[in-house]
């Protein structure tokens, strides 16, 4: 069942290669959709067993190796899964028309992300760490705006580049289990039992932690996300704020944490300052940013350097928080892109100085655009909120002072978000405007968006369920940190009953 | 006087090549000469039967020429390599280099040194293998008699390649003298029982035996020759030297150092580490300021073969296991590689230019995804037989206790991407150029890109099928 969560949009982009042109959209929808469906029904099974993973299936891949093709789901696989199937399903049906290749390199995009958050052996994570990213980069690379090509190999070379010091990092990991256990393993479940010396965990935590880093991104290590970011279509976009900056998070959820405790707790404060950092410098830049795309694209680097920053709390309450506004952020981050990505082709413009008029123009399109902008800005009620508030709370009853600095960018937020929609939606219709086209979003990109904003609204009032998925997974990532599980603080279920 | 066994069945495929040569000397006594192609076609049915014969001498262990020759399992996957190598050059070989009795016999002698090199297990045999693969390749790198840069190659090759002979056979002597055996496991005993009365030629004489071959592996500061030689030669002869070369000198080095001198008592080891080390820094470095296919091939050929040093350098059975997958898949990628530019280039060689392959992916689709698979693959992205080949080198180096040598890799990887994806990038820019390579490609040059194509995906995905075989040539080599 688990492989069939991998292989169908795989199966689906070789099927694609066989469709005519023009059912490739519509086939392509169906593949993410059945993915999608396949996700939701495993949703009892992650939670069905009482060992590390709900659901686990292991075969044997490089015997000689050590290598199995492990693939495992628990509460905190299942949420991002669910978040991936869901954001490729609306992101691929997007845009109208596009050549075959781009839905083909769309599903593969898919199946890769969903095989990352599903490894539970570090050289299966290793392979679809990397083979995701030549789908994304081919995407940019054909797919994108005028500048693309320089952006695309920015983009490869960035995150090929510190994933090779993660290999490095794999490596001795294996190596440490033969010298352990007798036999060279990447299991996450037979290496969570290691015992390694501090200089080591240290060595292969830094390994892993500029691979991630660097894929999320965080500040300093950003400078590939503008281009990217702002070169990609839309759905693009979407896909790798949304998906492929989840990976790395979760990749210390997953792997550096729990595997690394020691070093963990001596690199935590390091990791604060990097994520208060991107915090801050996110808000700042997108406070006086031109382009709308990187507004939104910079906010991006100021929420994730908040999620960040709740692992880096290494507290339960912050890795809850973390986890719950990394879901919300795929969410609104994917509808925020998408619908600027509209309001882009209808102006024909991504320059705030130029925009304008949207409101008396296309009153769904800039109240949909609205909703979404407040979520993101953290209203109270709607998703982003929940996150935010939780995160905080697990921060400041480890880290006062980084908890004070964070809320900073709660306000900053509010300020360029409402300047990014006061440009947007106010004052008059820019000349470029395109004069034959509908100023109004498509009944179809309604309904795609639909489900989205519908989330926003539910996980805002009631995002329970995010939480008590992930409990038992975060448990057991505190319990190997040291951290004990009592300070959980019940920030989350006394939010939603405001 | 005493005459050695020679036993036939341990040199059964390089008979075979040899008879095939013959053959195809004496058909084209009554060729007429515009039918010459159709002698590479011979070529290839020696090859293949060749190939063919290597499966039924697997397991057993057929020793020849009085102890001088081991068909052992080593020998025999090595030999593998060798003969694709050469299959390739004769598909490749079709209309590029106007292929007539002399090319396919001198691709055939060059393979049979090839193989004799990697089965010699006596210092005799060993310079005997090197002679026999360096006459032909000399003549082979200067085949196009029309070209100075062909002319050029086959002269810097030649005085070159004749000046690390002398210094290889030096350093056979001076093991010579310092133990009196010429066997590689009679050194061994001889000095395991300390019967050594000069430790310090031993040590001279395992200097120059590494510096000998790292002419021929194209190790830094010895590599000077091969972009010259590469970007000169006809790109078929290309391929089959990058290949080939690499893989028969690799054994001899293998054979040499883990056999006959055991690294506790001769000191080679700082040596190969710090040649390799250079070697994959330089050759990555350099790569990144060529504009031609081929002479970045060249030196992304040096980096690659500082990975394969470094498996030497790992000095450990899996360091011998990882260092021959990484050849195997070296052989596809680069094999592959450089059949997309044979098919593309046709006779003249004008596409060998990177810039010119802008854009190719709208106009030859099938050869562009082909060579951006190939590059990919050399950039060790999974899941192309690179990576697993890079993983395997990587986890000799830190169960060895060379994490430095695995930071040294990963550093000349992370190099490495830019210039392989550099050419990938191009070809997926859209170009309004009109069509740089008119010239349809012989049939024979697609089938080579697509078997090494497959090559590269299956071993990618499925490792494991290789990984077992080459146990047994482990094995082989440590004796057990």
């Amino acid at each position: 069942m688990l492989e069939l969560l991998f292989f169908l949009p795989i199966i689906g982009a070789l099927l694609l290669l066989l469709l005519p042109e023009r059912a490739a959209r519509g086939g392509a929808f169906i593949a993410a959709l059945l993915t999608l469906a396949v996700s939701l029904v495993l949703i009892p099974s992650a939670f069905g067993h009482s060992g590390a993973y709900g659901m686990l299936s292991s075969v044997t891949w490089v015997e000689a190796w050590g290598v199995h093709w492990a693939l495992g789901l628990d509460g905190l696989s299942l949420v991002l899964t669910i978040l991936t199937a869901l954001v490729t399903a609306v992101a691929i049906a997007w845009t109208p028309a596009r050549p075959r290749t781009y839905y083909v390199l769309f599903l593969l995009l898919e199946a890769f992300s969903l095989g990352t958050f599903l490894a539970a052996d570090l050289f299966v994570f290793y392979v679809f760490w990397e083979a995701m990213i030549i789908p994304a980069y081919l995407l940019i690379a054909g797919f994108g705006g005028p500048r693309r090509a320089k952006a695309a190999i920015k983009f490869l070379i960035y995150s090929l580049a510190p994933s090779l010091l993660m290999l490095v990092a794999i490596v001795t990991l294996g190596y440490e289990a033969f010298l352990q256990f007798g036999s060279w393993s990447f299991s996450l479940p037979v290496l969570q039992h290691l015992v390694l010396p501090t200089s080591v965990q240290m060595w292969v935590f830094a390994g892993f932690a500029i691979a991630f880093l660097v894929k999320i991104p965080a500040f300093p290590f950003h400078s590939w996300m503008p281009e990217a970011y702002a070169e990609s279509p839309a759905p693009v976009t979407a896909m790798l704020s949304a998906v492929l900056s989840k990976t790395a998070l979760y990749g210390f959820l997953r792997i550096a944490l729990p595997l690394m405790p020691v070093a963990a707790h001596r690199f935590a404060p390091a990791l604060g300052v990097i994520a208060l950092a991107s915090i801050l410098y996110g808000a700042l830049v997108a406070l006086t940013q031109r382009d709308g795309k990187l507004v939104i694209g910079y906010s991006s680097l100021s929420h994730l350097g908040l999620v960040l920053l709740g692992i880096a709390a290494l507290s339960y309450t912050g890795l809850e928080g973390a986890v719950l506004q990394m879901v919300n952020h795929g969410i609104y981050a994917t509808a925020l892109f998408l619908l600027f990505g509209v309001v882009e082709e209808r102006m024909g413009t991504r320059d705030l100085q130029a925009m304008g008029g949207l409101e008396a123009r296309g009153p769904i399109l800039a109240g949909l655009f609205l909703i979404t902008v407040l979520t993101a800005l953290g209203l109270p009620g709607l998703q982003g909120f929940a996150g935010e508030i939780t995160i905080l709370t697990g921060v400041y009853l480890v880290q006062p002072v980084w908890a004070w600095i964070a809320v900073i960018s709660v306000i900053l937020a509010a300020a360029y978000f409402i300047r990014l929609f006061q440009k947007v939606a106010h004052g008059t219709a820019p000349s470029t405007d395109q004069p034959g086209g509908r100023p109004e979003i498509g009944g179809m990109q309604i309904a795609l968006v639909a489900p989205l904003i519908v989330l926003m609204f539910v996980l805002g009032l009631y995002p329970n369920p995010v939480p008590r998925a992930v409990s038992r997974p975060l448990k057991s990532v505190t319990q190997s940190v040291g951290v004990a599980a009592t300070t959980r603080a019940t920030a989350t279920s006394e939010v939603a009953g405001k | 006087m005493n005459f050695p066994v020679i036993n036939p069945l341990s040199v059964l495929p390089e008979i075979i090549l040899l008879a095939t040569s013959v053959l195809a000397l004496f058909v084209a006594l009554f060729l007429p000469e515009r039918r010459g192609h159709l002698l590479n076609y011979l070529g290839m049915i020696g090859v293949l039967a060749a190939i063919a014969v290597l499966p039924v001498l697997w397991g057993k262990v057929e020793v020849g020429f009085g102890g001088a020759i081991v068909a052992d399992h080593f020998a025999i996957a090595m030999n593998a390599t060798i003969l694709i190598s050469a299959l390739v050059a004769f598909l490749l070989g079709m209309r590029e280099v106007e292929p007539g009795p002399d090319y396919v016999a001198l691709v055939l002698w060059a393979a049979i040194g090839m193989m004799v090199l990697t089965s010699a297990v006596e210092l005799l045999s060993i310079f005997l293998g090197l002679e026999v693969l360096s006459l032909p390749l000399y003549i082979l790198a200067g085949f196009r008699r029309d070209r100075s840069t062909s002319k050029e190659a086959a002269m810097k090759y030649l005085l070159v390649g004749a000046f690390s002979s002398g210094i290889f056979l030096y350093g056979l002597a001076f093991l010579y003298g310092a133990t009196g055996q010429v066997s590689l496991s009679g050194i061994q005993t001889a000095i395991l029982q300390n019967f050594t009365s000069h430790p310090l030629f031993l040590e001279l004489g395992a200097a120059f035996v590494i510096v000998g071959l790292a002419f021929k592996l194209a190790l830094v500061p010895f590599h000077q020759w091969v972009p010259d030689v590469y970007e000169g030669s006809p790109t078929p002869v290309t391929a089959f030297m990058s290949v080939g070369t690499k893989a028969a000198a690799f054994g001899a080095l293998v054979r040499i150092l883990t056999v006959a001198l055991p690294a506790g008592l001769v000191h080679w080891q700082p040596l190969i580490a710090f040649i390799a080390v250079l070697t994959l820094l330089f050759g990555n470095l350099a790569a990144l300021r060529q504009t031609n296919m081929k002479r970045m091939l060249a030196y992304s050929g040096i980096a690659q073969a500082g990975y394969l040093v470094v498996a030497i350098a790992a000095n450990s059975q899996m360091g011998i296991g990882a260092g021959m997958f990484y050849l195997v898949a070296y052989a596809f990628m680069n094999l592959g590689a450089f059949a997309v530019i044979a098919a593309l280039s046709g006779k003249n060689e004008e596409g060998a230019e990177i810039a010119s392959y802008r854009g190719l992916v709208y106009r030859r689709p099938w050869l562009a995804v082909a060579m951006t698979l190939f590059l990919l693959s050399l950039a060790s992205i999974p899941p192309l037989v690179g990576f697993p080949g890079k993983f395997y080198i990587l986890r000799a180096a830190v169960s060895s206790g060379g994490i430095l040598l695995a930071v040294a890799i990963v550093v000349g990887t992370m190099i490495s991407l830019y210039y392989y994806l550099r050419p990938v990038l191009l070809m997926f820019t859209h170009s309004e150029e009109a069509s740089l390579f008119p010239e349809k490609a012989h049939w024979t040059a697609h089938v080579a890109v697509g078997a090494m194509l497959v090559g590269t995906l299956v071993l990618g995905i499925l490792p494991g099928l290789l990984t077992g075989p080459l146990q047994h040539a482990v094995h082989a080599i440590y004796g057990l």
